[in-house]
């Protein structure tokens, strides 16, 4: 499957939703959790809002700013592609479309004063076809897996490192910003990278100020993207060696991912892996820390492209399918122990799941 | 042809900033922003304001770092409910982060709506009551974010701040914030260096030594953009960039404490002219500089200081912005005096035959008795070119 099969995909829902000209708009945010559309479609990461204008037999692209011209015609998979200063004014060219059936993806995430000049080219009629649009392009394609699996091995590379490099005394903020460079140096282009620790924590947090001490836990989310696919481990290592309450914790979290991953095949829902990963919480006596306020997810969708299947939560009755790419991470605060990360990014294969990572979570020791 | 600088050298957003980002007391005390929240609430009394929501995402969020110190991290918006006699609220959309602030009362927002009702309905305001809310950062507002803030504030007014008397508060720096932005400077002659040093082995390489170096001096953020082909414009290195091109064009971005420094600066095998018109033509301009001088006047001078070569198209349309909390600040009208205590980036490029083209900057704190050069890509006897 390529961005050309995507493109196809897209075409078979407007034509099954009447629609002839569907436009997708990114706001150049780069939220985690926000899908981007134009990307998804097209390959290129907006540095701003940018717009993608299907049809049954045509596709361009418009970027902003000007400047984005050079970028835009490297990155981008459709070819019909061009910068401009404003993108409503661009949009002009296309719009009002009379007697075409219109639809947007992602027109919410534009400002205030951008919409508000679109609608008025869009008129009423333009569908919102966001959710529709995501369940049918929710896979990867062959090259994004690729990149998912490159980016997976530059943030395991990133925990190596940590453990290389982290030491009492060393400001969190000090060890991400390393981290962060290190991950670049191996090709990451962007990087949702939480890391914090404490003694006892409460959940992970970004990176602060504040000092490593012996006996330290840390946490950290390593999320690199590679050409802008996003990977995400989960992990905890302590500074100085870890009490055995904390080894034996822990193993208790990695039981309920491995859980959660043998529950990932296609036709089960989501829920599935987050009552996989909470039955073995349970089990161990922590159900009640199982659900609101304590825990939310189990997990969620990689962009930048789609977030799809959205977050591992016990509501969540998205259908798993192939080729879906999101991480399982239990992310389980426990009494004794604090906070504990571990997660790994999962395909959902043919029959089953792949495991995007080399190794699975364990707990990390760093010099005290 | 000519294009909108600011808008060339935006940054491309990160999913999420890692950098040194909490509160520092010592370098803005809570009494520095005990005035700026007084001033701000004074604003919107006379304006008949029952409160003011600052807003502020990756793209801008300058206003809320000037009343807060909070700079949104995480790709997601954030907030920042004030009225005079309640204590301060922020709401984020990521994780809290309280060591960036010194606002005490910082929520998780998940439900914007619900956020604002409970603010309104602390500082004694119920939808439906005839009142008028200002709102400050809402040119970078998203449209579903506008509708929930819409649909939370009923038939309470919007006073939209559309840069008005907050702009020329901000444009003119205290004593103490030129200290920080010249701070950043010299973390960004330090950036500039590093990448001098390196280059030649690749230019991912390059940019990472540049970060790390600025990093190491204390940054909270670094932006680099590079040409991606000979002479190219500044672009965001996201792919697989390796090959340097000749000439390289560079502009490099860092924030300490909040506050920016960016610079221009061209390498080449064979741009040395050029290199050395835009620098002499860069000091026409600083001895320009004045209080009350436009930046449509440095624009309209800058190409009659390059002799016989062209105005490059990325300074053509503008020799100067202000930067601060922002990395395009104030004036955003080209015929808007620049002001005593302004902080400005100054730009400008030299466009010959071929390769032959070069750009220089400079970063300049203009005050009453003069320009002082903050930070410059060039100068008479000393290149970044070799």
């Amino acid at each position: 499957m390529n961005l050309s099969d995507r493109s196809d995909a897209v075409r078979k829902l407007m034509a099954a939703e009447g629609v002839d000209l569907l436009l997708a708009f990114s706001n150049g945010l780069h939220a985690i959790q926000a899908p981007d559309p134009v990307f998804h479609l097209s390959g290129y990461r907006p540095r701003d809002e940018s717009a993608l204008l299907l049809a049954a037999d045509d596709a361009h692209l418009i970027a902003t700013p000007a400047a984005e011209e050079e970028r835009v015609r490297l990155r981008s998979a459709v070819t019909n592609c061009v910068a401009v200063k404003d993108l409503s004014a661009a949009l002009g060219h296309f719009l009002p479309a009379p007697g075409m059936s219109l639809a947007t993806v992602g027109l919410a995430g534009l400002r205030h004063d951008v919409v508000t000049r679109i609608d008025a080219l869009l008129g009423k009629q333009a569908k919102r076809l966001d959710d529709p649009f995501h369940a049918a392009t929710a896979w990867k394609t062959e090259e994004e897996i690729g990149f998912a699996r490159r980016a997976a091995w530059i943030a395991e590379e990133g925990f190596a490192h940590l453990l290389e490099i982290a030491r009492p005394g060393m400001k969190e903020c000090d060890l991400a910003v390393a981290l962060k460079l290190h991950m670049e140096a191996l090709g990451a282009d962007d990087n949702f990278l939480l890391l914090s620790a404490l003694p006892h924590n409460k959940n992970v947090r970004p990176s602060s100020d504040r000092r490593l001490e012996p006996g330290d836990v840390v946490l950290a989310e390593l999320t690199p993207t590679y050409r802008g696919q996003f990977a995400q481990i989960c992990r905890t290592a302590s500074i100085g060696a870890p009490s055995p309450v904390l080894a034996q914790k822990y193993a208790l979290v990695v039981d309920a991912m491995q859980a959660g991953i043998r529950a990932v095949r296609p036709g089960a829902t989501v829920a599935d892996v987050c009552g996989a990963i909470d039955a073995v919480l349970t089990e161990a006596g922590y159900g009640e820390l199982c659900r609101p306020p304590h825990m939310r997810r189990r997990g969620h969708g990689l962009g930048f492209g789609s977030t799809v299947p959205g977050d591992v939560a016990i509501d969540n009755h998205w259908r798993l399918e192939p080729d879906m790419i999101f991480v399982v991470h239990p992310n389980q605060y426990l009494p004794e122990t604090g906070y504990l990360l571990c997660g790994e990014p999962v395909r959902v294969t043919a029959s089953g799941v792949e495991v995007l990572s080399s190794r699975l979570a364990a707990l990390g020791v760093a010099a005290g | 042809m000519s294009i909108d600088a600011g808008a060339a050298l935006a940054p491309m957003h990160s999913a999420h900033l890692v950098g040194p980002y909490d509160w520092d007391a010592s370098l803005l005390p809570r009494a520095e922003y005990d005035a700026r929240l007084g001033t701000l609430l004074g604003i919107g009394e006379a304006l008949g304001l029952a409160g003011i929501i600052v807003h502020g995402n990756p793209r801008d969020h300058g206003t809320l770092a000037w009343v807060s110190g909070l700079v949104p991290r995480m790709g997601m918006p954030a907030w920042a409910f004030l009225a005079k006699g309640h204590a301060p609220r922020l709401g984020l959309a990521g994780l809290p982060t309280p060591r960036q602030t010194w606002i005490e009362d910082m929520r998780l927002v998940r439900d914007l709506k619900q956020e604002i009702g409970d603010w309104l309905g602390a500082i004694g305001l119920a939808s439906g009551k005839p009142a008028r809310i200002g709102l400050c950062g809402a040119a970078a507002l998203t449209e579903g974010a506008y509708q929930r803030l819409a649909a939370a504030l009923g038939t309470i007014a919007i006073a939209d701040d559309h840069y008005g008397p907050l702009a020329e508060l901000r444009q003119v720096k205290s004593e103490r914030e030129q200290g920080l932005i010249a701070r950043a400077a010299a973390m960004l002659e330090t950036a500039f260096a590093a990448f001098g040093a390196v280059r030649g082995s690749g230019l991912r390489k390059a940019a990472i030594e540049a970060k790390r170096a600025a990093y190491a001096a204390g940054a909270q953020d670094v932006v680099l953009l590079a040409s991606l082909s000979d002479g190219g414009l500044p672009l965001p290195l996201d792919g697989i960039e390796e090959a340097e091109s000749d000439p390289l064009h560079l502009s490099l971005a860092v924030r300490h404490a909040g506050y920016w420094a960016r610079g221009l600066a061209s390498f080449g095998t064979a741009n040395s002219a050029a290199a050395a018109c835009a620098a002499a033509a860069l000091s026409g301009l600083i001895e320009l500089m004045r209080p009350r001088l436009s930046v449509a006047s440095l624009t309209v001078a800058a190409p009659k200081l390059l002799g016989a070569y062209r105005a490059h198209p990325l300074t053509a349309a503008g020799a100067a912005a202000g930067i601060g909390l922002s990395l395009e600040e104030f004036p955003s009208e080209p015929n808007t005096p620049l002001v005593a205590g302004g902080v400005y980036a100054l730009r400008v490029g030299a466009a010959g035959e071929g390769g032959d083209q070069a750009l220089a900057s400079a970063m300049i704190a203009l005050n009453a008795d003069g320009a002082h050069v903050l930070w410059r890509s060039s100068a008479p006897g000393r290149s970044l070119s070799p």
